[in-house]
């Protein structure tokens, strides 16, 4: 039981990761992002390559980031009016385009293959108590994430990103530059996602493309947009409640005896889509009753 | 020889991508938000309609024509329910609402009718060659229904009242409601469009392939390109952008590997992009 | 707390969330404590607790719904036996979606909560190499019906093992049935995952040293629906034959639409992926078309039960082997006098394979292995000999062709060696 809840938990911390990026762009600055898990999965490549490469585990990660950074610029730059929703669609279209190319690419991603057998840091000393381990780590790394994020909310970068979800013209109208500072937002946004991708591949020491599919990018968008807009701990709250929606009918469907197979399993998803279609309704009717 | 199959193949598909497309993009020109459980009515309608066709005496003609007005409800019915309740909060709540719709409206056809691999209860037939183009029955039904789909759709959008207040709506919602528009019938009128045109589009890509619980959810990226494309809210748009992508995803074949087709649209997208960011033609119904 | 724009209130939506939260926690915290919540979740002290992870959604949703019939008649069967070491087992059924990251969380939860001593009927190559490092780890055993060679690779650890033919054979099987046939040139659509490249890549090499020749090899998508253009590809270069590396819904879209463009070849397809529904709605697409049929054992008695039990006429290849990897779990628990996985682990190769008695059933088995004798499980899937990897040593494959409607055998290739 106990395994299995460090498990969830290390699983809910990687994916914070990946909120917390995700908020930056979108809650903090306005840029709709329907592709983060295109970071995600080059973080998760980069990493895995890398440590069967033999290098160190924190260059490893340190390499997911910068990759994931770079195609963040590349994706940013490309979008220059990021805010527009159309031009989101863009970006889903590049995490696609990066998983097909990982899906194709038997050189070094192994293809359809994936690459497995990803050795991971320390294992040799944490042995037995592995999970806990790296459950400690994923939590640390997370903790940092958030804390960068509270700053950069705080920090005049962070108000130069909230005044640009506000109304950008006022930014340029000041003499910043929004275009760079929007660049940086995704791009700090994707650093994330890079470094979640990394833990990723070495808590499971096995990808293959089809772990990143736009259903990543569902779970994770739903998590940011539940939160207040911009709220780096809503974003963690988001994720954990994503998380326990997920679990909680996995775990709740086996007391159920009328029906089975794969009526059971389709029955676990409707619920999965209610409770989340409920969790809307309750938080949004409220704010809705009281603005009228 | 090529040229001319892969023509046949694209128009096929267009017609197939067009018409939830045009329903994605009528949403997000009077709604203001990216519906993405548009694409789980198409395997709803498809699901429909094998169901009715398989009843005795009920042809697909007519098994088609109730699916799609079936869903077409269906959708306003939904939208009425579960989105009007938050209309006032943004474009958010909605977003995330038919994220979880696309989980249920999914998994309940799965529950319904599991995962087996379907087909609508028509037969196969041999194809004709007309100067060159090998083209069935099947397919010219598909491309011309939805061609009339979709002229009736602009039809409406441009010479009825629903028409006119959608429209007016969607180019300045304030101004619409000082001059009268009522929106929650029009939102429904939408709905009922969006749905029933998605699950057209269902149906027919039943009929070029096969029907799973799954039909759904692989359109969904190819239809949210297409809609993007044309330029969200304009459903000419949407119709040549589907052309032009399924033309160029065909065609695509010539020069690259099969396997990298689905990646094709989002290149030729961002290309287009850009260079006209607003998408091919203008961001208006 | 300053503002953040107009559209909210912090106080109220604090509040909300705040109650969301705490409803959450509740609720979890009630789940988690309570002693009797835990007596439903996990077996019995007595009962033995074995885990079907399987594709219920997702693309191998149309196998997963039999796979988990098929186990769980099995294991009715096995507790009607009174079950092994006299315990019954408590089968606790995940779906994996069809993808590797859900079904390790699925896998971890049948693990840690179930405690579980197998993980059976992984599908997907990508779930089943996704759960082995964590089988393995956990000492449970992992019984897959995978077919890509890339897992052999991982099954040098132990604790995993399959039923399914390796790829390897699979591509030679093909190989040799057009060499039968006298066919020279082929042309190959393969949807790209795992277990198509191996396949074909077996099959390339058998076939091109035997004299054959492979025109071209198109790959397709998972997530496409229609392949009419693919098709043409494949046919461009007029091959003899065309081999389809796909699924059911893929294969039964692409004869279609071959057959809707009039073009014509002799197809040569997996027995898998041509279900009994593919048959019926390919009508004519398919007639005329081979298969290469795995694990056939249509004459078994298991076979027939599972058959009758399922519905007659049809052809199961991967719930056969569903069905088999409970009994021989059960029957391994029996050889080991202990249920954890270890155990099974151990006992595995001795109970499914020779020397040994020929038995058919959990219940011959048992039977036998309680009087000290030695057995050899032969299931419904095929005689099922593991080896030293935990993959079947030597397989035999039915060649089959559609006949007006129906499938017939019409050829066997025995003994295909890795």
């Amino acid at each position: 039981m106990f395994s299995y809840l460090v498990a969830i938990i290390t699983f809910t911390g990687i994916y914070a990761m990946v909120a917390l990026g995700l908020n930056i762009q979108w809650g903090m600055t306005g840029l709709i992002n329907l592709g983060q898990v295109a970071f995600f999965a080059v973080g998760a490549y980069t990493a895995g390559l890398a440590l069967l490469a033999g290098v160190p585990f924190a260059a490893a990660v340190a390499a997911a980031a910068c990759l994931a950074g770079a195609l963040g610029i590349a994706v940013a730059l490309l979008t220059p009016r990021l805010r527009e929703l159309y031009l989101s669609i863009v970006r889903l279209g590049v995490s696609e385009i990066v998983r097909i190319i990982l899906l194709n690419d038997n050189w070094i991603a192994n293809g359809p293959n994936g690459i497995g057998g990803i050795p991971q840091p320390l294992f040799a000393r944490f042995h037995g108590e592995y999970g806990m381990f790296f459950a400690g780590l994923t939590i640390f790394v997370v903790a940092i994430l958030l804390w960068l994020s509270l700053r950069l909310a705080r920090f005049p970068l962070g108000r130069i990103f909230r005044a640009i979800r506000e109304d950008e013209v006022v930014v340029d109208a000041v003499g910043k530059s929004s275009v760079l500072f929007k660049v940086e937002a995704f791009a700090i946004g994707a650093i994330f996602a890079g470094i979640g991708g990394a833990f990723y591949a070495v808590y499971l020491t096995y990808i293959s493309p089809d772990m990143f599919t736009a259903q990543v990018s569902v779970y994770v968008l739903a998590a940011v947009l539940i939160s207040a807009r911009g709220s780096s701990v809503g974003t963690i709250g988001g994720i954990a409640l994503v998380a326990f929606l997920i679990e909680g009918t996995r775990l709740l469907k086996d007391y159920i005896t009328f029906i089975d197979g794969v009526e059971l399993a389709a029955a676990r998803l409707i619920t999965l889509g209610a409770a989340l279609m409920a969790v809307v309704l309750v938080r949004y009717r409220r704010s809705v009753e009281l603005r009228s | 020889m090529e040229l001319k199959f892969y023509l046949i193949s694209a128009l096929v598909e267009a017609s197939i991508w067009a018409l939830p497309a045009a329903g994605v993009t009528l949403i997000y020109g009077v709604l203001r938000y990216p519906n993405f459980a548009l694409s789980e009515y198409m395997t709803v309608g498809a699901y429909l309609a094998l169901a009715l066709a398989n009843l005795p005496g009920i042809t697909i003609w007519f098994a088609a024509a109730a699916a799609v007005v079936m869903t077409g409800i269906l959708a306003a019915a939904v939208d009425q329910a579960f989105f009007r309740p938050v209309r006032q909060a943004g474009a958010l709540p909605p977003i995330l609402l038919s994220l979880g719709l696309m989980l249920v409206l999914q998994n309940v056809v799965r529950f319904v009718w599991r995962n087996d691999v379907r087909e609508l209860p028509v037969p196969l037939v041999e194809p004709y060659e007309i100067a060159g183009f090998v083209i069935t029955s099947h397919q010219m039904a598909t491309i011309v229904c939805s061609l009339l789909a979709l002229f009736m759709l602009f039809f409406v959008l441009s010479r009825t009242r629903f028409g006119k207040a959608a429209r007016a709506i969607a180019n300045n919602p304030n101004l619409a409601l000082v001059a009268g528009v009522e929106p929650e019938p029009v939102y429904f009128g939408v709905l009922f469009v969006a749905g029933a045109l998605a699950a057209l589009g269902g149906i027919f890509l039943g009929l070029a392939s096969t029907i799973t619980p799954l039909i759904g959810w692989q359109t969904l990226i190819p239809i949210f390109a297409v809609a993007i494309l044309g330029g969200l809210g304009n459903v000419l748009g949407a119709a040549s952008a589907a052309l032009v992508l399924a033309a160029a995803s065909e065609y695509s074949l010539l020069v690259v590997q099969a396997s990298y087709k689905p990646a094709v649209s989002f290149v030729v997208l961002a290309l287009v992009l850009l260079v006209r960011p607003s998408g091919l033609l203008r961001s208006n119904l | 707390m300053t503002r953040r724009g107009t559209s909210h209130r912090p106080q109220e939506q604090l509040a909300t969330r705040r109650r969301l939260l705490q409803m959450a926690g509740g609720t979890a915290a009630g789940l988690i404590l309570t002693p009797r919540v835990w007596s439903s979740v996990s077996a019995q002290a007595s009962e033995i607790a074995l885990g079907a992870l399987m594709p219920l959604s997702g693309s191998g949703g149309s196998f997963g719904q039999d796979m988990l019939k098929a186990a769980q008649f099995a294991v009715e069967e096995i507790n009607g036996a009174g079950g092994p070491l006299g315990r019954k087992i408590h089968l606790f059924q995940e779906n994996d979606e069809t993808n590797a990251e859900a079904a390790v969380r699925a896998a971890k939860k049948l693990i840690d909560i179930n405690k579980v001593s197998a993980v059976f009927g992984t599908w997907a190559s990508s779930v089943t190499l996704a759960v082995a490092p964590l089988c393995q780890e956990n000492k449970v055993v992992e019984m897959s019906t995978s077919g890509s060679s890339k897992i052999t690779a991982i099954q040098k650890k132990g604790f995993v093992f399959r039923t399914e033919p390796d790829d390897l054979l699979f591509g030679r099987a093909y190989a040799e049935c057009a060499i039968q046939y006298g066919w020279k040139t082929a042309a190959v659509l393969g949807l790209n995952v795992p277990f198509t490249a191996s396949t074909v890549e077996a099959f390339r090499e058998r076939f091109e040293a035997k004299g054959g020749k492979v025109l071209s090899i198109t790959t397709y998508n998972e997530n496409q629906t229609t392949f009419r253009s693919e098709v043409l590809k494949a046919f461009a270069s007029k091959p003899d034959f065309i081999h389809i590396s796909g699924y059911d819904a893929d294969t039964e879209s692409i004869l279609k639409v071959a057959y809707e463009s009039g073009l014509k070849t002799k197809w040569l397809l997996p027995g898998f992926a041509v279900t009994d529904s593919v048959i019926k709605n390919a009508g004519p697409a398919i007639e005329g078309a081979y298969l290469i049929e795995e694990g056939v054992a249509e004459d078994s008695p298991a076979y027939l039960r599972l058959a009758k039990r399922l519905g007659g006429d049809r052809y199961y290849s991967y719930a056969a082997q569903t069905y088999d990897q409970a009994n021989l779990l059960a029957l391994a628990i029996e050889a080991a006098k202990k249920a954890d996985g270890a155990a099974i682990n151990g006992k595995l190769r001795e109970i499914s394979g020779p020397p040994g008695e020929k038995v058919t059933s959990f219940a011959a088995g048992a039977a036998l292995l309680r009087q000290g004798k030695k057995i050899d499980y032969d299931g419904a899937s095929g005689p099922i000999d593991f080896n030293e990897d935990g993959n079947i040593a030597k397989a035999n494959f039915r060649i089959s062709q559609i006949k007006q409607g129906k499938s017939t055998p019409v050829g066997l290739l025995k003994d295909v060696l890795f």
